[in-house]
């Protein structure tokens, strides 16, 4: 065939250099595209652009739609009512875990049925491992949880029938419905939180690490396991709480929850800091071969690059040159 | 690191009733596919419903899903045959055919021969059936999305190289497509 061989005329880093011009990423050299028009008989460069060249003002909802979706499945028995859960970041691995987890909540919860005279304490439990985070999770009452790696929250069937209570392990940001009817708790084990309605972070990590509850709208009451260790908490302020005690104090760090925004900040900073940061945000793992490359330092943002663009960044900054060995980078003197 | 399951992994989770699965297979292909139909249906809130019923569709018989070449591809000729279907229905066929300039001969009058109409837009599904998964999708978010070769890489997890070198990839399948008669 003719036709198939003239794609042949190109190279494959030519089609590379046509594609990114004709979708206006970057200029190519005018030599290979003015080849490329004298061959072009089937309007390839025309039509190409035509694609994206539509009319695109109406911006197109997908929450909305999935919402409308959903609901349509469920009004025809197709689909019953659920938390719904967004996986932005898919693995294999996530499944087996939730899925032994959920076995094992299973097993626990018919335990607890059999214990509990007939009650039914079948638990709604959502869980991270740890290659995922920025699992979100919308909860009955429409109020939405996000969490990070390592994280599992649970409620009961009865939730937002009087009240509002979830329990959580790890770390998870909490975006809550308003309602003053029915307050909203969090049990994080050594600490209860409770709100009627606020967006607010709960990091209850390793068993010897304190709670901490970071506020970021509204107000927030924050209850330790002694007496008298009950902290009202404003915006902007972290509540820790010990076994023993507890205290507030103001957020300083303004990477606290970079986590969920993908927004690192620096001012100066060592880059040993910086990596062991990319590592937690991004799971991005940087080796220098030269430890001295670690003590430079930093002062520019990170905000949701692609990997290589951010070790690009750190390259051109250090005049260092970089390997990708499997999934971890590592950092040479030029 | 981020892992997307193939295909065929997607398609056999969808058939066991995997929610999850659905609703983000759903969301990572709504905008497309509703930019595609608009391509070929001017109403903008009927090219929402026709991929909302497709998905609507897939789910209720999801037990007789089977999907042979790329899922990519298989989404983009439902939701063109859908389009095509509609069209003959709501009887502005020769409106249609006056206004497409990307249509090459005259216009047949039944729905059968209409779907095999080789127009643009069904040329497109077919590259789409071609190209492999990652490629396809890359090359519909770029052509249909609009998204900078930058923000898929982000996106997707990949490097912009990548992006790169499936563009240039699904570039020249769509050259192929189009000296194709």
């Amino acid at each position: 065939m003719k036709e198939t061989n003239d794609t042949g005329k190109f190279t494959d880093r030519e089609w590379e250099e046509l594609a990114a011009h004709l979708s206006g990423e970057n200029t190519a050299n005018g030599d290979i595209l003015s080849r490329f028009a004298e061959e072009d008989e089937y309007n390839t460069m025309k039509y190409w652009k035509d694609l994206r060249e539509m009319d695109n003002e109406r911006e197109i909802n997908v929450d909305r739609a999935w919402d409308k979706l959903h609901s349509r499945l469920r009004d025809n028995g197709l689909m019953s009512e659920e938390p719904v859960v967004k996986r932005r970041f898919l693995t294999p691995a996530f499944y087996r875990v939730a899925a032994a987890l959920l076995l094992l909540v299973g097993i626990g919860s018919a335990l607890l049925y059999m214990n509990n005279n007939g009650l039914l304490t079948r638990k709604t439990i959502v869980a991270t491992n740890g290659d995922q985070k920025n699992l979100e999770v919308t909860l009955p009452d429409g109020s939405t949880v996000i969490l990070n790696r390592n994280t599992q929250i649970s409620y009961m069937p009865g939730f937002g029938r009087g009240e509002r209570s979830v329990t959580i392990t790890g770390e998870a940001f909490f975006d809550i419905v308003r309602d003053e009817a029915r307050p909203f708790t969090v049990d994080a084990g050594k600490a209860m939180v409770e709100v009627l309605g606020t967006s607010f972070n709960v990091r209850a990590g390793a068993q010897e690490a304190p709670v901490e509850v970071y506020v970021k709208t509204g107000q927030v009451l924050v209850k330790g396991t002694g007496e008298g260790s009950e902290l009202v908490l404003e915006p902007g302020f972290i509540g820790t709480v010990y076994p023993d005690r507890s205290g507030k104090s103001v957020n300083t760090d303004p990477n606290y929850m970079s986590w969920n925004t993908g927004l690192l900040v620096y001012d100066g900073q060592t880059l040993d800091i910086v990596f062991r940061d990319l590592k937690k945000v991004y799971d991005l793992d940087i080796v220098a071969d030269d430890p001295e490359i670690l003590s430079n330092t930093w002062t520019s943002p990170i905000d949701n690059q692609a990997q290589e663009t951010i070790i690009r960044l750190i390259c051109a900054s250090f005049n260092l040159a970089y390997e990708k060995d499997g999934d971890v980078y590592h950092l040479k003197r030029k | 690191m981020n892992v997307m399951p193939g295909d065929s992994e997607i398609v056999r989770r969808i058939r066991q009733g995997d929610k999850g699965q659905f609703e983000s297979l759903f969301r990572s292909s709504y905008v497309s596919l509703v930019r595609y139909a608009r391509t070929m249906i001017k109403d903008h809130d009927t090219a929402e419903e026709i991929v909302q019923d497709l998905f609507f569709r897939i789910w209720k018989d999801k037990d007789k899903l089977q999907i042979e070449s790329s899922l990519n591809g298989y989404l983009f000729r439902a939701v063109h045959n859908r389009c095509l279907h509609h069209i003959s229905h709501s009887k502005v066929v020769e409106k249609y055919a006056r206004e497409t300039v990307m249509f090459s001969s005259g216009i047949a009058d039944d729905t059968a021969s209409l779907v095999n109409y080789n127009d643009l837009q069904s040329r497109i599904a077919r590259i789409l059936e071609r190209l492999p998964s990652r490629c396809g999708k890359i090359f519909c978010m770029n052509r249909f999305e609009g998204l900078k070769y930058s923000e898929i890489a982000e996106k997707l997890s990949v490097s912009v190289k990548t992006v790169e070198a499936n563009m240039g990839r699904a570039l020249k399948e769509f050259r192929k497509a189009l000296a194709e008669q």
